[in-house]
């Protein structure tokens, strides 16, 4: 599909549209009820911190939000419960209710840093807006309504045409020339859920602005982990990561999940992908030559990997792998939200 | 590693403190006065052996193609036993390929006991020798390898047989063999190959499937609704467990979303919805784990069972033991046993073989064993051999009688009683036991067999009328597999994967005609469906039932001595021994109440002595057909599983109206005292008094009583008119 095309139906709302028909999340709850049982048992303790253990072991806001979301999605309210309470005793200490990003359990001050990190905070009112029709908890809703206004307010930047953009955090992205921007962090569908929910169509326009930046950057290559807009254009930010990495990996992933299967950005990442070694995947491409500069044979990963390669084939069935309790807490929620996104962005590549 | 941008007033600082990172990009910030320390935020790689793509290439992954046991493994599937002094076992290798210059590789591990100077295994592959293995294993498994000519492989099935002798260091008597065994790894044992070369197709398939199974992983099979789709997907399970023959693979269904849980998958199924089309059919793909995925269409079962059985034909489902025709000599060759040669100094060998469903012989007939037979020389003092029939010694042989040793021995004529047999499977076992020459030393080394019996030897058995007995077993020769399903209670508490698998080995081969008087049906139940049973036979009983399957389990004394009936019919060994005293009250009112109702004890103490993980039980007589069989929630089923298909088609099964399963044990049952027997010919003055001792013995009340009062008439009769010619001579 030719990006005017792309971005034209992307408009129209068509794609996010069939994704929710192909699944009910309460359904695709009960049939993930055994790997968010081993999700959770591997990488969220009793007091419901989610560790991140090649990560000295800290918590981040992320991790956090990613695991009410699986709670959510799984009905297990006990550990959702948990999770949120700790999340609110331990990171939600911001004025605010944005949560700061990271707490470090062997650092003297265990939250050094009280910024936040806006994926974690779109996650959590995604999961808390989830969670409230699940388990039929109103504050919950009000929550999410909270974080959704809070990341309106704080987190947007508005390109040079008016299209606005979800920043990484609240503060410390904004640059002489513009702002870095990192397009994992823009997950359409949830901002898409979140405006509709509590009326902000911001967050909506966000999501297709991110969509958007993403066909652009597609076009030269793998889409980047960070990238800084200006005025004059789409350039590298100094001392960040320009190649498609850990970061951006989720982009792939999130489209899919959105219903946007067909996005250069994922046709870009998994023709990349093709040049990786047996049993193993990609894990950062260089974003010029596309040339893999390292890779990894955990199931989450390569999960990824073959979900790209078979919507991008438009096969029936693909080789995404049984989930992994070896793997760290990233692969892991990489491989589980792999399944979802199969699931209701690609039903036809069912895990062979 | 990437950083993040530094606020205005902190910049100085952290610049300071990061001055290493001299690339950080340092970024003002408008109108930011107290916000938050540089931080790195990127994801960075993680470290360790998984970081970088310079790492050297991992070795490439293999599997073993494993031996498949000859039956279903009780309690440990991934090892097979060779216990005593002889023995030998045929193990399935399933290759995909045909192979040139492959090796296999058999792991082992034996008793401390054995003597590996004078012991050996050897080794076939589809009947050629490629070697022979010393069995000095001891502390742990060890891996012997063997070359395997080209061609002898062959892509399907093949075999490998194994034939173990065994020398203890010391001893050789009887004891001895109890000491004496290898243990095969199964799951290390057969072809190692790369699991990449494992070939896209219904015999990688199958090999994958096979090299899970062994490793005690099982089969999965993935569905979009495994409960809605579960009963479709059965003939298919059946076709895939006829590839097996009748050991069938675990199976464990679920849907498309799995947890590894360290469990590696080698082969696997999974059922598409009806909306996808493939359009040639079910196809075979390779998973992202290197499994080989058998892919097929919900609905379209048939098709995709024919894949299997196109590849790899299914070994014989029909009743292979031998059926012997009743009213003439049936010799040991007819019955598949061309002789047999007992080696060592404990030797039990079974000739098994079948008789009518509807021959049936309870009175005072006797059948005939026909023994051509010899045995070796010099033997020591007090060797026997004791001949069976279903575990009943029928005669006792000495083998240390020099005059006899070492030559053919004229025909010996062993007559016995015919109500031993039952109709369908029946056991003719030849026991030998042998002391240590001296008991205490290592015995002088023999190749020699200890006894030898002809394949000439010849079962005679009188011929029945046709009668039978309604009994689980005879259900069970004619159950087919549509008939067997799970209860309502059931299908929420067990595993899906089980009713295929118990169907697998409850199931009577196909083309099976039954000649039950009602339809059959056999469910699958749990201690809740007890209260729901309703039948003259489980009537009152329901409490009985439901305390076995809860009790601990009974002791239920030692194992037999094989020796306690050696010498067990003199009648004055009962004076010495005080518990037989003690018990023959009871015994005598057990005597009167058997002259009266027959042998059958009633079913609340039979009940009320035993536990069992599993019950099989035939609810009413009056509806044959209908069979129970309960289960344990959360139980091991494995071991009634195996115990079925092992019981199948041999002795040792479940009969009876109910039968009690413990793994220790087996199966124990019991037959009710008021079976109805059922003639299926004309009653004739030829079979009238056959027919007629059938029933006195099942139920000696009905003849004892027109008896006792055809007496008295006749008494009556006698008085009167002995009293009227009185009155007349008067």
């Amino acid at each position: 599909m030719k990006r005017r095309q792309f971005v034209s139906a992307l408009a129209a709302g068509l794609a996010l549209r069939h994704s929710r028909a192909s699944a009910q999340p309460a359904e695709l709850g009960d049939q993930l009820r055994d790997v968010w049982s081993a999700w959770r048992d591997a990488h969220a303790n009793g007091s419901g911190r989610v560790i991140d253990a090649p990560q000295q072991f800290a918590s981040h806001s992320e991790g956090q939000s990613y695991g009410l979301f699986l709670a959510a999605l799984a009905g297990d309210r006990r550990t959702f419960d948990r999770i949120e309470t700790w999340t609110r005793v331990n990171l939600a200490i911001r004025s605010d209710a944005l949560m700061a990003w990271r707490w470090l359990p062997d650092s003297p001050v265990r939250v050094p840093d009280t910024n936040n990190a806006s994926d974690g905070d779109l996650f959590r009112a995604w999961a808390l807006l989830r969670a409230s029709d699940r388990f039929l908890v109103p504050e919950y809703r009000e929550l999410a309504a909270t974080i959704a206004a809070d990341l309106a307010e704080h987190c947007i930047a508005e390109r040079s045409d008016g299209t606005p953009l979800l920043l990484p955090a609240a503060d410390g992205f904004r640059t002489a020339e513009g702002f870095i921007v990192n397009l994992a962090y823009s997950m359409p569908l949830a901002l898409e859920e979140l405006a509709a929910a509590f009326g902000l169509p911001v967050l909506a326009q966000a999501a297709e602005g991110a969509v958007r930046l993403s066909a652009e950057l597609a076009e030269g290559g793998v889409v980047p982990d960070w990238v800084e807009v200006t005025e004059s254009g789409l350039i590298q930010p100094e001392g960040f990561s320009f190649d498609c990495g850990y970061e951006a990996m989720r982009v792939p992933l999130f489209y899919i999940w959105s219903g946007l299967a067909d996005h250069p950005a994922v046709r870009t990442f998994a023709l990349a992908q093709r040049a990786a070694p047996e049993n193993r995947a990609a894990t950062i491409i260089e974003r010029g030559s596309g040339a893999i500069l390292e890779t990894s044979s955990e199931a989450g990963y390569r999960s990824l990997s073959a979900l790209s390669a078979c919507v991008t084939e438009n096969s029936l069935g693909s080789g995404m792998l049984p989930f992994s309790v070896e793997q760290a807490y990233y692969p892991a929620t990489l491989q589980v939200f792999s399944m979802i996104a199969q699931a209701q962005g690609a039903p036809r590549c069912i895990p062979l | 590693m990437t950083r993040r941008p530094l606020p205005a007033l902190c910049s100085l600082v952290a610049a300071l403190a990061l001055a290493p990172a001299a690339s950080a990009q340092q970024i003002e910030l408008d109108g930011f006065t107290d916000g938050p320390t540089i931080e790195e935020r990127s994801r960075p790689a993680p470290a360790g052996p998984e970081a970088g793509s310079g790492d050297p290439a991992p070795e490439p992954e293999t599997l073993v193609l494993p031996l498949r046991p000859p039956r279903l493994a009780a309690s440990d599937p991934e090892t097979y036993r060779m216990s005593g002094q002889y023995d030998q076992a045929s193990f399935t290798l399933f290759v995909p390929v045909e192979m040139s210059g492959a090796e296999l590789r058999i792991a082992t591990q034996s008793a401390i006991d054995i003597l590996p100077q004078r012991s050996a295994i050897e080794v076939s592959v589809n009947g050629t020798p490629v070697g022979t293995l010393t069995p000095d294993n001891f502390g742990v498994a060890g891996i012997d390898t063997f070359s395997v000519p080209d061609g002898l492989l062959t892509a399907g099935r093949n075999r490998v047989t194994l034939s173990a002798r065994q020398v203890h260091r010391v001893f050789c008597g009887p004891d001895a063999a109890f000491n004496l065994w290898t243990d095969i790894a199964l799951p290390e044992s057969g072809i190692e190959m790369p699991l990449a070369d494992l070939p896209v197709g219904p015999l990688g398939f199958l090999a994958g499937a096979s090299a899970q199974i062994a490793r005690d992983i099982p089969l999965q099979l993935r569905m979009p609704d495994p409960d809605a789709t579960m009963a479709e997907a059965s003939d298919l399970i059946a076709r895939f467990d006829a590839v097996y023959g009748q050991v069938p693979p675990e199976i464990s269904v679920g849907n498309y979303y799995s947890a590894s849980e360290n469990a590696t998958q080698r082969a696997r199924i999974t059922v598409l919805t009806a909306d996808y089309a493939l359009p040639n059919g079910p196809e075979f793909r390779r998973g992202g784990d290197g499994a080989i995925v058998f892919l097929l269409r919900s609905g379209d079962y048939d098709n995709a069972a024919q894949v299997f059985t196109g590849a790899v034909p299914a070994p014989s489902s029909e009743f292979t033991t031998p059926i012997i025709e009743p009213g003439r000599p049936t010799t040991l060759a007819e019955l598949d046993t061309d002789g047999i040669e007992g080696r060592g100094r404990y030797i039990r060998e079974h000739v098994q073989f079948r008789l009518p469903s509807d021959w049936l012989l309870l009175a005072s007939q006797t059948g005939e064993l026909r023994l051509d037979w010899r045995y070796d020389t010099d033997l020591p003092k007090g060797g026997l051999l004791l001949v069976k029939v279903n575990g009943t010694t029928i005669q006792l042989l000495p083998l240390d009688e020099p005059e006899n040793a070492g030559r053919p021995l004229p025909t010996l004529r062993i007559p016995f009683a015919a109500n031993l047999l039952r109709p369908g499977a029946n056991r003719l076992t030849f026991e030998a036991l042998v002391p240590g020459d001296p008991p205490d030393e290592a015995c002088v080394p023999s190749e020699a067999p200890i006894f030898e019996i002809s394949g000439g030897t010849s079962l005679t058995i009188p011929p029945s009328p046709r009668l039978s007995l309604p009994g689980i077993e005879r259900t069970l020769q004619f159950a087919p597999r549509s008939a067997i399903s799970l209860s309502e209670a059931a299908e929420v508490t067990l595993s899906p994967g089980l009713l295929p698998r118990l169907s697998s080995v409850l199931a009577a081969p196909t083309g099976q005609d039954t000649d039950l008087d009602s339809d059959i049906e056999i469910k699958i139940g749990i201690p809740a469906d007890i209260a729901a049973l309703d039948g003259d036979v489980v009537a009152d009983h329901a409490e009985q039932l439901r305390a076995v399957m809860q009790s601990e389990r009974q002791e239920r004394g030692s194992a037999e001595d094989a020796w306690s009936q050696v010498g067990g019919n003199q009648w004055w060994r009962g004076l010495l021994q005080r518990d037989r005293i003690t018990q023959f009250p009871a015994r005598l009112n057990e005597w009167l109440r058997a002259i009266w109702t027959g042998n059958e004890s009633a079913l609340a103490p039979w009940l009320a002595e035993r536990s069992a993980d599993a019950i099989l039980l035939q609810p009413d007589m009056e509806q044959p057909g209908h069979l129970w069989l309960l289960l344990e929630p959360d139980g091991d089923h494995r071991a009634v599983i195996a115990s079925l298909a092992e019981s199948r088609d041999a002795y040792r099964g479940p009969h009876g109206q109910v039968s009690v399963f413990l793994p220790d044990t087996g199966w124990e049952s019991w037959d009710a005292p008021n079976r109805p027997l059922l003639l299926r010919e004309p009653l004739t003055a030829a079979n009238a008094r056959t027919v007629v001792g059938n029933y006195v013995t099942i139920i000696p009340g009905r003849y004892i009583g027109p008896i006792l009062i055809l007496a008295v008439l006749s008494s009556i009769v006698a008085f009167g008119i002995a009293v009227v010619t009185r009155r007349k001579r008067a």
